[in-house]
């Protein structure tokens, strides 16, 4: 009777936490629910006043003991509040950027060819501007031009080398959401026709003050003009429109005639720039598609939207939620680690409790009373710490984001200043960190509340489970059905996560099912042994279920694999003993230290087990970030090597209808300029120019055509025999050497070497939208920017991909892609030189060209140093776990000394001296905290290793262990627990022989 | 010749403003191989005069010399090192480790000691044999009867061939057939290896069993070689 009154009494609490939700925003139902859950509390402790106030007089007993628990409790809800904490400033951030750096320009529309854009007579635009506005969604379309231009200030004599001169009219400044001054104050005319407006970032590259005369560079064609105004980010001041490779260009707002008539292009624009009204701001995906209906009306033109405001947001916020989700997954580590040292103090509440729980049983306290009495006790806990640990959650995320500002160049953002928290994130944080206590109490309260009040009374300890426990096998049972569900639920779903987490459920089950029949030891080192040996064999390659690993797979995988470590150590401890005690030669009189240090962890199997848990889940983690970012460390910088084909400095024309008239190297030796002649040791000169490929394909549906822009790129023998750039494939039945695929492509102007980046899946670094899916053997036509077609075959892929396009013989790109000239460059300079610096030096001398460079080797160092940083943040949040480890061991100490000074009194009187029971307490905390690095070190390893086979292999990473981030995390938490534990073991040390056994 | 001389012993227990005289100038001899039991009524000092003299407390003052090392002058390393090799113990409760095998149990003082392993075990198990306990070597103390844990105690107490044993009422925790069991024991090692054994107790039939009685009262020596009968005279006395 009274189980269908809890069962109705949990379905209307089920009801009454749903309500809200019905009628409420996340953040108020979240608050509503919290508020609900507390007052029910209330309303049961109101029935329950004696049960209730016996909890509140232990949560107020020891102050100490509360702070302890309230401590380890608050780590789970900080760290949950922390990962939606970083979460919400992230979106904040991008919000914040995207909305400034486009400012109400919604879509723009243009025709792009490689990388620069396509003019049309204003008068062929008009129409479909008029169009524009007459569409529900549009509040205002305007016609704009846009340039690639070099920047130089004649006062500072500082020059700025990539920018876009945006040139616009009166009506579009008031309609796409005007220039604000320094101060805020809004700005009402345009630039002028002989001014430009600066926005802060360019303003401080050229130390330019307003008043300014300025340069605009674009080839031999200079336009001097006036710095008008230096104007703040806010509005259009903000506007950058990205284009081209390696480049932030920064903009330079212009009168749009001034534009028109120094590029030749008068009365013609390139870009069409849109502002959407309220609704169409609501319904984005309508907005964009009649645009593009309108757009598809006028199809000579081949206008495109570009630039898409509302989708630069999403993609944003998902690439942003990919960074913010490995948080939670490795916040989620030490979350678990945080909810298993709840769950060893309140066991050790419970057995310091145990006589007095004991009494009060005898005089008729029921189980279920007893349970509640630790649940208000644990209400009282979580309330607290959840809100404490809360706020600590903020303040960790906001330590993180100045740590994260400080270690990556973000170029403008300014991540410190978008940081935010919402209430939704809050309220969730709370009612997760409050949930979780309650949770975890009420699990340890199961263990607690099963005591025998005789043996309680008399502090006897609790006999092992007998193995013909009914209790322990029907439990085996639902464990098992549970791991069938899962891994049925898990093939449905097609989820490696989940079908090996019923897999592993049911391995472990077995452990409580075949020890009536094989005893502990044998049983449970089978269930260990079977669960590890589905986890290794999926790391080497016999996978029970086929599917692909998710970065959550991290959390199952180490969870399952410790647990099976931990059953296997606990179940054999006697083994270990013998192994320790001989392999440790202690001087022979701590022999007797050794066996009783280890015997004693190995006796408290589960709150050794939970201990070595917590250290092993942190240590395990860590292991595998460090060889994550050991491997990363060890193969960008052969990957940039060799995308640099072993060159200092890659230079190039930011646009690349620019060239050179004269080949550089005869440029640079011609004369010395900033650049002296003679540190520069050796220049490949290529003619780039950008192409429109156009081609079909075989597919299983029928013909599938493709056209995408690219660059042709040029190349002779000196490429190829002075640069390194190795091929990923070739047509191997054709030729046998890589140098064989390079001499034919110098042969046959219609074959063609592709970088890696235009194959699907192929890049090394990150992947590009869009790539366009080249295959080896695909034939196609390609256009040059004067109508020019030829037909090409591509004979090999290039490992490299940041050299992009199609390597066809010098030929090629003169006579069929109508390159115009020398403008990329490879460059060696003299050894020992700052590459930087003379990098710096030379795009001076060809600040004519706009000559643009990137210095590989520095680049390498800046990628492995922000994936450095990047992987000390993680460690730095996994430190939290590890953090709790070593409170964990420092409160077992402390208990495990308060329970046994009657055997220290003993060990005392029979001849251990002061020093061996400090040794002895340091050796049973470092054998726990050892056993626990060294089962979260191992696997680490394993699953690294796992996770570079399933990630990295095929983008030919080589694997390597990157040892020393690895022990000294591993030496750090060693000492930092031998400290934690030391003041303890001392106090042991001085416990009087005579007083204990006498009076204990 | 004594084994054990103490000259005007004084400890003082200090709670607060509470001072307890324990120990009032207590001055005796105990000659080797003696079998002596320490008998008073409750609080009357005998435990206290135990723990000084086995150098487990400290005095507040006197001299205690045990085979003429004056243990009041040693260090506590020294004093530690000292009673492992040349005393034993035997409490009420046992106070076997239980997470040790009655044979680890055994041979710890011996590898305290540092006697090597293998010759630990072997004396352990033939003190075990002693005891009648071989077949019970590998049990931990939880597996073990009170009667068991008190023999694997005496095992422990005498492996190192201790010059003195210390028993702090040895039978208190038993049952009547276990305690004479356990008693015959310890007389019948006493006779065999000539050891000193000081029993602290409350039984008369331990007392009997001793070669005289220490008779103790308000921390002090009534009777260095009184009877049973005389300290249970005295105890009804005094209610």
């Amino acid at each position: 009777m009274s189980g269908w009154r809890t069962l109705i009494k949990v379905f209307l609490a089920a009801v009454a936490l749903m309500i809200p939700w019905a009628f409420l925003s996340t953040a108020l139902s979240l608050v509503m629910d919290i508020l609900i859950i507390v007052l029910l509390t209330f309303l049961d402790a109101r029935n329950n006043r004696v049960t209730f106030t016996m909890a509140l007089r232990y949560a107020l007993r020891r102050p100490s003991t509360t702070a302890l628990v309230v401590c380890g409790l608050m780590v789970g809800t900080a760290i949950v509040s922390a990962s939606f904490t970083m979460s919400d400033t992230l979106d904040n951030l991008i919000l914040g950027e995207v909305t400034e750096g486009l400012g109400e320009v919604d879509l723009v529309l243009g025709s792009r060819f490689s990388t620069s854009y396509i003019y049309f007579d204003d008068t062929e635009l008009a129409p479909i501007v008029q169009q524009l506005e007459g569409s529900e969604w549009v509040e205002h379309a305007s016609l704009v031009c846009l340039e690639n231009v070099v920047l130089l200030d004649q006062r500072s004599g500082l020059s700025s080398l990539s920018n876009m001169a945006i040139g616009l009219d009166g009506d579009m400044v008031a309609n796409f959401g005007h220039f604000y001054d320094g101060q805020g104050g809004m700005l009402a005319d345009p630039p002028s026709a002989v001014g430009a407006y600066l926005p802060p970032g360019a303003a401080l590259e050229l130390d330019a003050l307003e008043g300014d005369p300025i340069l605009l560079v674009r080839g031999s064609n200079v336009l001097p003009l006036q710095v008008e105004r230096i104007v703040s980010e806010e509005g259009l001041g903000g506007y950058q429109l990205s284009s081209g490779q390696f480049q932030i260009s920064s903009s330079v707002f212009v009168d749009r005639g001034t534009l028109q008539a120094w590029t030749g292009e008068t009365g013609r624009s390139n870009l069409i720039f849109v502002t959407l009204n309220e609704q169409g701001g609501e319904n984005l995906a309508e907005a964009r598609e009649e645009v593009q209906s309108i757009l598809q009306g006028h199809p000579s033109l081949d206008l495109q939207i570009i630039q898409d405001k509302g989708e630069i947001l999403e993609e944003g916020q998902e690439a942003l939620s990919a960074f913010t989700s490995l948080f939670f997954v490795f916040g989620s580590f030490s979350i678990i680690a945080g909810m298993a040292l709840v769950l060893n103090i309140f066991t050790m509440l419970g057995e310091e409790r145990k006589s007095e729980m004991g009494i009060t049983r005898a005089v008729g306290m029921p189980r279920s009373t007893l349970r509640r009495l630790f649940t208000y006790e644990g209400v009282i806990y979580g309330a607290v710490a959840a809100g404490i640990g809360t706020l600590l959650g903020v303040m960790l995320a906001y330590l993180m984001i100045l740590s994260i500002s400080g270690m990556f160049g973000f170029g403008d953002l300014s991540i410190e200043d978008s940081f935010t928290f919402t209430p939704t994130g809050l309220a969730y944080s709370y009612l997760l960190g409050f949930l979780l206590t309650l949770g975890t109490v009420y699990v340890a309260t199961a263990r607690i509340s099963r005591l025998n009040i005789v043996r309680a009374i008399r502090s006897v300890p609790e006999p092992p489970v007998p193995i013909k426990d009914r209790r322990s096998f029907l439990l085996g049972w639902g464990m098992m059905a549970a791991g069938i569900v899962l891994a049925v639920l898990g093939v449905g779903l097609e989820n490696l996560g989940v079908s090996y987490s019923g897999l592993s459920l049911g391995a472990l089950s077995l452990g409580l099912l075949l020890r009536r029949y094989l005893g502990d030891r044998l049983a449970w080192t089978m269930a260990a042994l079977i669960t590890l040996a589905a986890w290794l064999g999926q790391v080497f390659g016999l996978k029970v279920f086929p599917y692909t690993a998710e970065i959550e797979m991290l959390v199952v995988a180490g969870l399952f694999m410790l647990v099976a470590m931990l059953l296997l150590v606990m179940f054999n401890s006697d083994l270990l003993i013998r192994f320790f005690t001989a392999v440790i030669r202690a001087r022979s009189s701590y022999r007797a230290v050794v066996r009783t240090a280890i015997s004693y962890p190995l006796k408290a199997k589960f709150r050794t087990g939970l201990s070595i848990f917590i250290f092993g889940l942190v240590i395990f983690t860590v292991t595998i970030l460090s060889m994550i970012s050991g491997i990363m460390n060890y193969n960008i910088p052969i990957m940039v090597e060799e995308t640099s084909g072993g060159f200092d400095t890659i230079a190039f024309t930011l646009d690349p209808r620019i060239s050179l008239e004269q080949d550089p190297w005869e440029r640079i030796n011609g004369t010395d300029g900033f650049l002296r002649k003679e540190n520069v040791s050796n220049v490949v000169s290529l003619p780039t120019i950008g192409v429109r490929v156009n081609g079909t394909r075989m597919t299983e549906d029928g013909t599938d055509a493709y056209q995408f822009d690219t660059l042709g790129l040029g190349v002779d023998r000196r490429f190829f025999t002075e640069g390194y750039y190795p091929l990923a494939e070739w047509d191997t039945e054709r030729f046998a050497t890589e140098e064989e695929v390079w001499e034919s492509i110098l042969d046959n102007g219609s074959l063609a070497i592709i970088d890696g980046g235009l194959v699907a899946n192929m890049n090394q670094f990150a992947p590009i939208p869009d790539t366009p899916g080249l295959m080896l053997g695909d034939s196609f036509q390609v256009m040059a920017y004067d109508g020019t077609l030829s037909n090409i075959t591509v004979v090999a892929v290039m490992k490299q991909s940041a050299l992009g396009g199609l390597f066809v013989n010098l030929d090629t790109a003169y006579e069929d892609f109508k390159a115009p000239g020398f403008n990329r460059m490879l460059i060696d300079y003299a050894p020992g030189l700052d590459v930087r610096e003379q990098s710096v030096l030379l795009e001076k001398d060809f600040l004519d060209l706009g000559l643009s460079t990137i210095s590989v080797k520095s680049l390498a160092e800046d990628i492995t140093s922000a994936v450095d940083s990047i992987f000390t943040l993680f460690r730095a949040f996994l430190a939290i776990g590890l953090v709790i480890g070593i409170v964990g061991l420092g409160i077992i100490t402390i208990r495990a000394i308060h329970e046994r000074r009657l055997e220290i009194g003993m060990m005392r009187a029979i001849g251990f001296t002061k020093r061996m029971v400090i040794i002895n307490f340091a050796l049973e905390s470092a054998f726990i905290s050892l056993l626990g690095i060294i089962a979260g070190s191992l696997l680490g390893i394993v699953v690294g290793y796992q996770l570079w086979v399933e990630s990295l292999e095929g983008q030919d990473f080589i694997f390597v262990i990157d040892w020393f981030p690895i022990l000294i995390v591993a030496l750090l938490a060693f000492l930092a627990t031998m400290l934690s534990i030391l003041p303890a073991a001392r106090g042991a040390s001085k416990v009087s022989p005579a007083e204990v056994l006498r009076f204990e | 010749m004594s084994i054990i001389r103490c000259q005007d012993i004084v400890k003082t227990y200090v709670t607060g403003d509470i001072r307890v005289e324990a120990l009032r100038g207590i001055t005796m001899e105990i000659e080797k191989g003696e079998m002596v039991g320490v008998m008073g009524p409750s609080g009357c000092g005998k435990t206290t005069l135990l723990n000084c003299l086995s150098g487990i407390d400290e005095v507040t003052s006197g001299k205690v010399w045990i085979e003429d090392v004056e243990l009041t002058e040693l260090d506590d390393n020294a004093k530690t090192r000292f009673r492992a090799r040349r005393m034993g113990f035997i409490f009420q409760f046992y106070n076997l480790l239980p997470v040790l095998s009655a044979v680890e149990n055994v041979e710890l003082p011996l590898l305290i000691s540092g006697d090597s392993p293998a010759m630990a075990r072997e004396k352990a198990l033939r003190l075990l044999e002693t005891v009648g306990l071989k077949e019970r070597a590998t049990m931990r103390p939880a597996s073990l009867s009170g009667g068991e844990r008190q023999r694997v105690t005496v095992a422990r107490a005498l492996v190192n061939t201790p010059a003195l044993v210390w028993a702090d009422e040895p039978t208190g925790d038993l049952d009547k057939r276990t305690a004479d069991d356990v008693m015959a024991l310890m007389r019948r090692l006493n006779e065999q290896n000539g050891q000193t054994f000081i029993i602290v107790t409350h039984d008369p039939e331990v007392g009997m069993q001793c070669d005289r009685i220490i008779h103790m009262r308000d921390g002090e020596i009534v009777d260095e070689s009184g009877t049973v009968r005389s300290v249970c005279q005295d105890i009804v006395a005094r209610g």
